[in-house]
C-alpha cells in the first residue's frame, strides 16, 4: 500500500471494494447537491478500509451505495467484483447501522436469526451459540432490545451482521452513540473476531483513533463536494491489542491522519 | 361513532400498579354509591335516576329476554366488525405497497366515514337483505378508523430495520411481513379498539329500522316508555357491549405486543396520515386537486355502484337522480326545503354539540393537568366511560333533560368530550421537558407555563381531535334528530321512509356525505395552518 489516490493495481480475483468515479449528486426542489465527485478507490479482498471525514463530507453515501441503498449518478461500485445489488440478493452482505435496528419484539436470539431468515443463509447448529459468546451476549439469549444498554444492543446488531459470514461487512459508525469506554471495549471485541475472519470490511466513522486501530488502509475524506483527499496505509502488525494505542508509531499516524482531516477544512472530527 | 379515534400520537400511560387499580375502584364504589343514595333520596321519584340495585334487579328479572336481544346485536356487530377491518387492512397493505393508491383509497374511506348511516340505513335494508344490511352498516363504521391506524402503524416501521433487512437481501415481501406487520400491531389494535362500538353503534342503527330483536329494538322500546329502570338498564347493556368489546381488544392488544412499553391509551392516529395532509394540499392548487379527487371517489362510486349492483331504480337513485330531485324536478323547491332546512337545523345541533364537546374536553384536559392527583384518581374511570356509546347516553340524557336542545347538545358534545380530553392531556405531556425547566428556571408560574408552553403543545391534539370529531358529531345529530326530537335530517329521513321517497334519503345521505367532508377538509386545513407554526416536525 501506498499514499495517494490512484491506488494499486489488483487482478480481479483480489479485488476487494472497487470505485470507480462513483458520484453522487442528490436533486431537491431548489438545487442539486454534489454528495460525492469522482471518487476512484481500490482495496485487496479481506482488507479492512475505513472512511473518514467531517459531518456529511459523503462518507455515509458512498457507503449506502456499497450496500445497494443507493444508485450512483455517475461511476461504478464493484464488492469483490460483483455488483452491489447481486451480492445483496446473494445474501451476502452484512451491515451495523448507527442505530442497532432491532425489532423490539424479538429477544436477542431471534433478531441475531432474523440475518439467517432473511438471507436464507444454512448456519450450523450451535453457531448462534457460539457467536453469542463471542460478542459477550451469555445469558441475555432470552431478552427483549428495551432490556438492554446500548452497547449490548450494538453487541447484537454485530452478531445479527456476522452470523452469516457474509462476504463483505459494512459499518456505518456502528459505535457512534456509545460513550468512550465501550466504544474502545467494542473496537478490540471487533477487531478479535475480524481477525478471524478477515472478511473485506469498510468501516464510516468520525473517530481517528478507531479508524487507525482497525484499519489496513484509512482514507480520507473532504466536503463540498465530498471527495477522496488521502489514503493512507496502517503498517502495524497484527493481531493488535490495545497496547498499540500508546506506541509513538500510532500517535504518529493519527497525528498525520489529524492534519490530512484538517486539511480538507474539517470541524468536528475527533482523534 | 360512538367512541371516536383518538388522535394525539404514541402518548401511553404507564401500566397501572396496583395501588393506582385499587384508588380507581375506590373512585368507582363511591360514585355507585352515591349514586344509589341520590336516587333512593334526593332524586326519589324524580324519573331521572335509576338506583343501581334497582337496575341490577331488572336486568336479573328479565335476563333471557336483555340476553336474546344482546346476543342478536352482538352477532351482527362482530361479522361487521370482522368484514369491515379485513376490507380495511387489505386496503392499508395495499397502500404502502403501492403509495399511489393512498389519496383513492383515503378519499373513499372518509366519505365512507362521512356518510351517516342513519339516512342510509333505510336504503341498504330494501336493497339488500335485511340481515345483510345491518352487517354492512355495522362493517361501514369501522373501515376509516382502523384503515388510518393500520396504514399508521405498517408506515412506523424502523427505517434502519428495514435497511437492514433490505441490504441482507430481503425483498417487499420480507419487509413487509418481518419488519412492518408487526410495527403495526400496537397501532392496528388502538384501531380496532375504537372501531368495536362503531360496529355496535352501526348493527344498532340497522336494528332502528325495524329489526325483530336486538339492542336497537330495546332502545327504541325504551324510549318510547321512558320507564326509568328500563331506560337505565339498557344504558348499562349498551355500555356493556360497546366498553366490554373495547376492553377485551385493549386486553388482548397489550398481550400481543408485550414489548410495547406500557398502555397505548391514545395510540395514534396521527393528523399527517389522514387525508388533506399531504404536502400537495399545502398550496391553493393542492387543496383544488384535493377536493376535485375527493369529489370523483364520492360521485364516482356512487354512480358505479347504482350501475353495476343492477338495483331496482325506485329505491337505487344515482347522482343525476338526486340532482333532478333537487334542481328540476317539479316539486324541486319543495325538495330543496326539506333538504336544506333540515341541513341547516342539523348543522346547528351538531355545531353546539361539538363545540360543547371541544371545549369541555379541552378544559377538563387543562384542569387535570393543573392537578394530577385528581387525574390519577378520575382518569381510568374517564377512560371508561369514554367507550360508553351514544346509544347509551342518549336515552339517559333525554331522560333527565326531556326532548330540548339542550339534551341534543349535551348527548353530541359527550361524543367528543372524552377523546378530546384525553388527547390533550396527552398532548399537553408532550412539551418538552427542557422547555418547562427553563421557564420553572426563570421563574415562570403555573399559568405561564400553561399558557406559553403546555397549550401551544396541545393545539396539534385539539385540531387532530376536532376534524376527527366533525363526521362523528354530525352523524350524533341526525340519530337523535331521528330517534328523539324529529326535527332536521332526521325528519326530512323519517318523511322519506313514510312515504318510501327513496330520492329523499339519497338526497339526505349526499347531502351530508358532502357537508361532512367539507367541514373535516376546512378543519384539516387549519390544522395544517396550526402545525406550520406550533409543531412543523409534524408536517411530511
Amino acid at each position: 500500500m501506498r499514499d495517494g489516490p490512484d491506488g494499486v493495481d489488483l487482478p480481479p480475483g483480489e479485488q476487494g471494494i472497487a470505485l470507480q468515479g462513483l458520484t453522487k449528486v442528490f436533486t431537491t426542489d431548489r438545487n442539486e447537491i454534489v454528495a460525492v465527485r469522482d471518487v476512484t478507490v481500490l482495496t485487496p479482498r479481506g482488507a479492512f478500509t475505513s472512511l473518514i471525514g467531517p459531518s456529511g463530507c459523503g462518507k455515509s453515501t458512498i457507503l449506502r451505495m456499497l450496500a445497494d441503498l443507493d444508485t450512483p449518478s455517475e461511476g461504478s461500485v464493484s464488492l469483490l467484483g460483483r455488483t452491489p445489488a447481486d451480492l445483496r440478493r446473494a445474501g451476502k452482505l452484512g451491515i451495523v447501522f448507527q442505530d442497532p435496528a432491532l425489532l423490539p419484539w424479538r429477544d436477542v436470539r431471534a433478531n441475531i436469526e432474523l440475518a439467517m431468515q432473511v438471507t436464507g443463509a444454512s448456519v450450523p447448529r450451535g453457531a448462534v451459540d457460539d457467536l453469542i459468546t463471542l460478542v459477550g451476549l451469555n445469558g441475555f439469549e432470552r431478552a427483549r432490545p428495551a432490556e438492554l444498554s446500548g452497547g449490548m444492543r450494538q453487541r447484537v446488531a454485530i452478531a445479527r451482521a456476522l452470523i452469516t459470514e457474509p462476504d463483505v461487512l459494512l459499518l456505518d459508525e456502528p459505535f457512534g452513540a456509545l460513550d468512550e469506554m465501550t466504544r474502545r471495549r467494542l473496537n478490540l471485541e471487533l477487531l478479535l473476531i475480524w481477525t478471524a475472519r478477515r472478511t473485506t470490511t469498510l468501516l464510516v466513522t468520525h473517530s481517528i483513533e478507531e479508524a487507525a486501530f482497525l484499519s489496513d488502509v484509512v482514507l480520507v475524506m473532504s466536503s463540498r463536494p465530498g471527495r477522496i483527499t488521502a489514503e493512507v496505509a496502517i503498517p502495524f502488525r497484527r493481531p493488535r491489542d490495545q497496547r498499540l494505542l500508546r506506541t509513538p508509531e500510532f500517535h504518529a499516524i493519527t497525528g498525520r491522519l489529524s492534519d490530512l482531516l484538517a486539511g480538507g477544512g474539517n470541524d468536528d472530527v475527533h482523534a | 361513532m360512538t367512541s371516536m379515534p383518538d388522535t394525539a400520537r404514541g402518548s401511553a400511560i404507564p401500566s397501572r400498579s396496583l395501588p393506582a387499580a385499587a384508588e380507581s375502584a375506590l373512585v368507582l364504589a363511591l360514585m355507585l354509591i352515591g349514586w344509589e343514595v341520590l336516587a333512593r333520596t334526593a332524586l326519589a321519584g324524580s324519573f331521572a335516576l335509576a338506583a343501581p340495585t334497582d337496575v341490577l334487579v331488572h336486568l336479573a328479572e328479565r335476563g333471557p329476554l336483555f340476553a336474546r336481544n344482546v346476543a342478536a346485536t352482538l352477532e351482527t356487530a362482530l361479522k361487521g366488525f370482522v368484514i369491515g377491518n379485513a376490507i380495511a387492512i387489505a386496503l392499508a397493505l395495499a397502500i404502502v405497497q403501492a403509495p399511489a393508491l393512498e389519496r383513492p383509497v383515503f378519499s373513499a374511506a372518509l366519505a365512507i366515514y362521512s356518510i351517516p348511516i342513519i339516512a342510509l340505513a333505510p336504503i341498504l335494508m330494501v336493497l339488500l337483505d335485511r340481515a345483510d344490511a345491518m352487517v354492512a352498516l355495522s362493517a361501514l363504521g369501522v373501515i376509516f378508523t382502523t384503515l388510518v391506524a393500520t396504514t399508521l402503524g405498517l408506515r412506523s416501521a424502523d427505517p434502519a430495520a428495514l435497511n437492514v433487512v433490505h441490504v441482507l437481501g430481503g425483498g417487499a415481501v420480507s419487509k413487509l411481513a418481518r419488519v412492518r406487520c408487526m410495527s403495526a400491531l400496537p397501532s392496528l389494535f388502538a384501531g380496532l379498539r375504537i372501531s368495536a362500538p362503531a360496529a355496535v353503534l352501526g348493527a344498532t342503527v340497522g336494528e332502528f329500522m325495524g329489526a325483530e330483536r336486538g339492542l336497537g329494538v330495546l332502545i327504541t322500546d325504551a324510549l318510547a316508555s321512558l320507564e326509568t329502570t328500563r331506560v337505565w338498564a339498557v344504558a348499562v347493556l349498551a355500555t356493556i357491549l360497546s366498553g366490554g368489546a373495547y376492553a377485551v381488544l385493549g386486553w388482548l392488544g397489550r398481550r400481543l405486543t408485550p414489548w410495547v412499553d406500557g398502555m397505548p391509551v391514545t395510540q395514534a392516529i396521527d393528523p399527517g396520515a389522514a387525508p388533506g395532509h399531504n404536502s400537495a394540499a399545502s398550496q391553493a392548487g393542492g387543496v383544488l386537486r384535493a377536493v376535485a379527487i375527493n369529489l370523483a371517489v364520492v360521485f364516482g362510486g356512487w354512480a358505479l355502484f347504482i350501475e353495476l349492483a343492477g338495483l331496482n331504480p325506485f329505491f337505487a337513485k344515482g347522482p343525476a337522480d338526486v340532482w333532478a330531485f333537487l334542481a328540476t324536478d317539479a316539486d324541486a323547491e319543495r325538495n330543496r326545503k326539506l333538504i336544506f332546512g333540515g341541513l341547516a337545523v342539523t348543522v346547528g345541533n351538531a355545531g353546539l354539540g361539538f363545540l360543547a364537546g371541544l371545549t369541555g374536553g379541552t378544559l377538563a384536559a387543562v384542569v387535570f393537568v393543573l392537578r394530577p392527583s385528581l387525574e390519577r384518581a378520575i382518569m381510568p374511570v374517564a377512560i371508561t366511560l369514554r367507550s360508553i356509546p351514544i346509544l347509551a347516553t342518549a336515552p339517559l340524557v333525554i331522560l333527565m333533560l326531556g326532548r330540548t336542545l339542550t339534551a341534543t347538545t349535551v348527548i353530541i358534545a359527550i361524543l367528543s368530550f372524552f377523546p378530546t380530553m384525553i388527547n390533550v392531556m396527552s398532548g399537553m405531556r408532550q412539551t418538552r421537558r427542557a422547555l418547562l425547566e427553563v421557564l420553572k428556571t426563570h421563574g415562570a408560574g403555573r399559568w405561564t407555563i400553561l399558557w406559553r408552553a403546555e397549550l401551544p403543545s396541545a393545539l396539534p391534539a385539539i385540531m387532530a381531535s376536532a376534524r376527527i370529531a366533525v363526521p362523528a358529531s354530525i352523524l350524533g345529530a341526525v340519530i337523535i334528530e331521528w330517534l328523539v326530537t324529529g326535527v332536521g335530517m332526521g325528519n326530512a329521513i323519517l318523511a322519506g321512509v313514510y312515504n318510501a321517497d327513496y330520492a329523499v334519503l339519497w338526497a339526505v345521505t349526499a347531502v351530508l356525505t358532502l357537508v361532512s367532508m367539507g367541514a373535516y377538509g376546512l378543519i384539516a386545513l387549519a390544522e395544517r395552518a396550526v402545525l406550520r407554526r406550533f409543531a412543523p416536525e409534524q408536517l411530511m
